[in-house]
């Protein structure tokens, strides 16, 4: 292995040195253990790490390789949060209900990462049951973010941002309810796209909305996202949601252009409905010229207003939520965090007009952000208002109170991507989101890819205060980390 | 505390309050109701921001299929696909979510 920072390595990357046989997998999985070692105290982004199984599905994958055995995820350490089941290792969803929960069997997509030869260094710190925000009352304490400590990661693949972030793995699986991959990977600067409903299989992951759920990853860059849905994509018989679309590469894809492409700006988004700080309005507004540069045509677009969509995705999230959940509230209330309460309690008040009524409100938003793909090929926005706020600025009790800008992709069950975008003046990362309409991944993504390029936010990593000390030397040049 | 409701068009009570959750099957102590009141009232506002003027007729089906199969977007199918490639790879797709793709009564 180079003497570079296998922490700052892109999966690209990493799959080019191990194809060369220039990095060992061994090695690299041993880097990242003493790394997370090192630095996961201060950031908390692993509920468990699995050392052992690593080290060995890391030998596994040497010997493959060694073997002439290819394959862009041969050997690449990855981590999951902690709603996917993980086959003999505790798969607790944050929660202390969970806490001594072992699966039999693993998830499908970790199942379908491991049969592409990943190397899983362990669970991923969330929200309790992926809803809610950080949590001081569980048995695991929220993640931190890379960027600033002392910052909300976002959720709730709270760990999943955090450990991509800081380099502690090269990527990460996370699910997205109303946001839960693009909120975590905007705040931590990163990327992640949340796929249409029915590409990537939900068998074993532990379930919160099954009207919105959905699994996808994350990853430093929109290429490496492309790398991990190539493995992840696909119809699975034993999901009943799984949808059998036919197989495409979407690494293949993000070579195509982008030119002449019509992206709608959705300036409404982030002006109007959810008001954005100054700095992401220039940030948006820079990524459209870039996009204009980029030889695409872009005009404003108009969807109903962002509090439409999250009324209705709130109430039938709330309502299915507290359905999973009832037996376990009314026996085990107080195992459950307080934050969890607030925003699930409130759903076993919820009628079933009320809860039907916003599910045939679905159906017309879906319709009308259908319409506007008749117009555009993409829409972008702000993916949140912007930068990470303080950790101890969550209050529990506002849970409902500040829609989301990504809550519209969920609703409309469409695919939709986050990149970093920029930074605040304080260094913080800045995500712009775009969205497609239902099974253009492979079209989100190209156009995500080039605009993180032209943008340039990729060379630029987290040095928070506290862990400068402690990582000293190792975060060296880039030139030197690829050598 | 009276908390805004969500269609009943009344205010809910205390009292009300502490009904609904004894019908939920709920034991929440003094600290969990109050926090609950405060959630509720953010939830009854979004409830009564759904619209609920669509006809009655325009209401969505189910509908029993025999395979998944007949799921497939349109777009998904190999014959279609081919036609509607364009240099961009977007052409004149199916754009909606495959459960609207459904039949409706």
């Amino acid at each position: 292995m180079s003497g570079g920072d296998p922490g700052q390595l892109t999966i690209a990357e990493a799959a080019r040195l191990i194809a060369a046989k220039k990095l060992s997998p061994v090695e690299l999985t041993r880097a990242l253990l003493a790394r997370i070692e090192r630095l996961d105290p201060s950031l908390n982004a692993f509920v468990t790490v699995t050392a052992r199984q690593a080290l060995a599905q890391a030998r596994a994958a040497e010997k493959a390789v060694m073997a002439g055995k290819r394959g862009r995820l041969r050997g690449i350490p990855l981590a999951y949060k902690d709603i996917y089941e993980t086959a003999g290792i505790r798969t607790t969803a944050h929660s202390r209900l969970l806490a001594e929960n072992v699966p039999k069997e693993d998830a499908e997509a970790v199942r379908r990462l491991a049969e592409a030869g990943a190397v899983g260094l362990g669970k991923l710190a969330t929200h309790e049951f992926a809803i809610g925000g950080p949590a001081f009352d569980l048995p695991w304490p929220p993640a931190r973010n890379p960027w600033d400590a002392e910052r909300f990661t976002g959720g709730s693949s709270s760990g999943s941002g955090a450990a991509v972030a800081a380099g502690l793995a090269l990527g990460a699986l996370g699910s997205d309810t109303s946001g839960s991959i693009r909120i975590p990977a905007a705040y931590c600067g990163i990327a992640g796209i949340k796929p249409t409903p029915g590409l990537v299989s939900r068998r074993g992951v532990i379930p919160l909305s099954p009207s919105f759920d959905t699994a996808g990853p994350m990853a430093w860059t929109v290429e490496d996202c492309a790398i991990l849905l190539d493995a992840l994509a696909g119809h699975d018989p034993a999901d009943p949601a799984s949808v059998p679309v036919p197989k495409e590469s979407y690494v293949r894809a993000l070579g195509l252009p982008v030119k002449g492409l019509k992206i709608g700006l959705l300036r409404h988004f982030h002006e109007r409905d959810v008001p954005a700080s100054a700095e992401m309005l220039q940030t948006i507004a820079a990524a459209a010229r870039h996009l204009a540069e980029l030889g695409c045509r872009v005009e404003e677009a108009s969807l109903p207003s962002v509090q439409e969509y999250n009324a209705v995705g709130r109430v039938i999230l709330s309502a299915e939520a507290y359905a999973l959940h009832e037996a376990n509230l009314q026996t085990r209330l107080s195992d459950y965090s307080r934050t969890f309460r607030v925003r699930v309690l409130a759903g076993g008040l919820i009628r079933a007009a009320d809860y039907l009524a916003a599910q045939r409100r679905r159906t017309d938003l879906i319709t009308a952000t259908a319409r506007a793909f008749t117009r555009f090929d993409l829409l972008i926005s702000a993916a949140v208002p912007g930068p990470a706020p303080l950790l101890c600025d969550q209050r529990p009790d506002e849970g409902f109170a500040i829609p989301f800008l990504t809550t519209p992709a969920n609703v409309a069950a469409i695919p939709a991507a986050v990149i970093c975008a920029g930074f605040s003046v304080r260094g913080l990362p800045l995500g712009a989101q775009i969205m497609g309409p239902a099974w253009s991944e492979a079209v989100v993504l190209r156009l995500a890819h080039r605009l993180e390029e032209a943008i340039g936010t990729r060379t630029r990593r987290p040095l928070p205060a506290p862990m400068a000390a402690t990582m000293g030397a190792t975060m060296g040049a880039r030139a030197a980390r690829v050598a | 505390m009276p908390v805004r409701p969500a269609s009943h068009g009344t205010f809910v009570t205390p009292l009300e309050m502490e009904q609904m959750v004894a019908r939920a099957g709920l034991v929440l102590n003094p600290g969990q109701l109050a926090d609950l009141v405060l959630t509720w009232r953010q939830v009854a506002a979004l409830i009564a921001a759904i619209p609920r003027d669509r006809p009655l007729a325009d209401d969505f089906a189910f509908t029993f299929r025999r395979g998944h199969d007949d799921r497939r977007p349109t777009h998904c199918k190999s014959e279609s696909r081919e036609k509607t490639r364009t240099k961009n790879g977007i052409g004149e797709r199916e754009r909606t979510h495959p459960a609207l793709a459904l039949p409706r009564r």
